[in-house]
């Protein structure tokens, strides 16, 4: 998923928006997830993956993008 | 013939807890304003809303497309959303309707009949800090439509942080 956004005027003033940033928002709340489901399932990325409803090479490579292994201790079953 | 959606047996309880966050009839947030609009480029649909529901109708904190900012709770395709999910899960919080015109509880609805001639509905539902079911984060096409595990993913996501923007800025 692409987390890139831009406005469709770029004068428009966006005081209020300058503090939140969608991508990095998008990244935190997507490893939060990851994280969490993970401890569910005791860091069986299988089980995960089916909570989550995605692919096990998915999950996979959003862990290896995220560094959630190390997050975790190394606690992953693959 | 199209149904309107049973009300939950706690939803007194539920509009209280709405009403108690001062989000309804407030002006737009520019963040959730951000994310719907974000949301419909993102899955590539015309209508994308953060709406709320209160006693009697669907109320909309942002819209990105066309449809009416406010419309009678009875017709409202979120509030079956808010009825059909009873988890706290993030994943199980997800209500989605592939083919509106193959669904009898849609198929003679006048949103899937008229204007904006809904096809296919996918919400995440966004709940209070306190697990009650408040609204959605929602997408709407005017074709048919299931989506992808990784789609769901990403909605799921992208509703966390509406969820959060509704909880902490009302």
């Amino acid at each position: 998923m692409s987390a890139s956004f831009e406005k469709d005027d770029p004068n428009e003033p966006d005081d209020e928006i300058s503090s939140f940033d969608l991508s990095d928002e998008i990244v935190k709340m997507e490893i939060q997830l990851i994280v969490k489901t993970l401890q569910r399932h005791h860091g069986d990325v299988q089980n995960a993956a089916n909570e989550i409803g995605v692919s096990v090479d998915f999950l996979k490579q959003r862990i290896d993008e995220y560094h959630i292994e190390e997050m975790l201790g190394g606690q992953l079953k693959h | 013939m199209s149904q309107a959606a049973p009300i939950p047996i706690d939803d007194d309880f539920r509009v209280k807890t709405l009403h108690s966050l001062g989000c309804l009839d407030t002006p737009n947030d520019a963040r959730l304003d951000l994310v719907t609009e974000f949301s419909a480029h993102e899955f590539d649909v015309p209508i994308c809303l953060v709406a709320l529901i209160d006693k009697h109708r669907q109320w909309c904190k942002s819209i990105h497309g066309g449809i009416d900012k406010e419309i009678p709770r009875h017709i409202s395709f979120c509030t079956h959303a808010i009825y059909e999910v009873t988890s706290q899960h993030s994943f199980d919080r997800i209500f989605e309707v592939c083919n509106a015109e193959e669904d009898t509880r849609f198929s003679n609805n006048p949103l899937v009949t008229d204007k904006p001639h809904i096809k296919s509905y996918i919400a995440f539902v966004l709940q209070s800090k306190t697990g009650m079911n408040l609204g959605t984060l929602c997408l709407i096409d005017n074709k048919p439509r299931k989506y992808s595990g990784e789609e769901i993913f990403s909605l799921v996501t992208i509703g966390k942080i509406a969820e959060d923007i509704i909880n902490h800025v009302c």
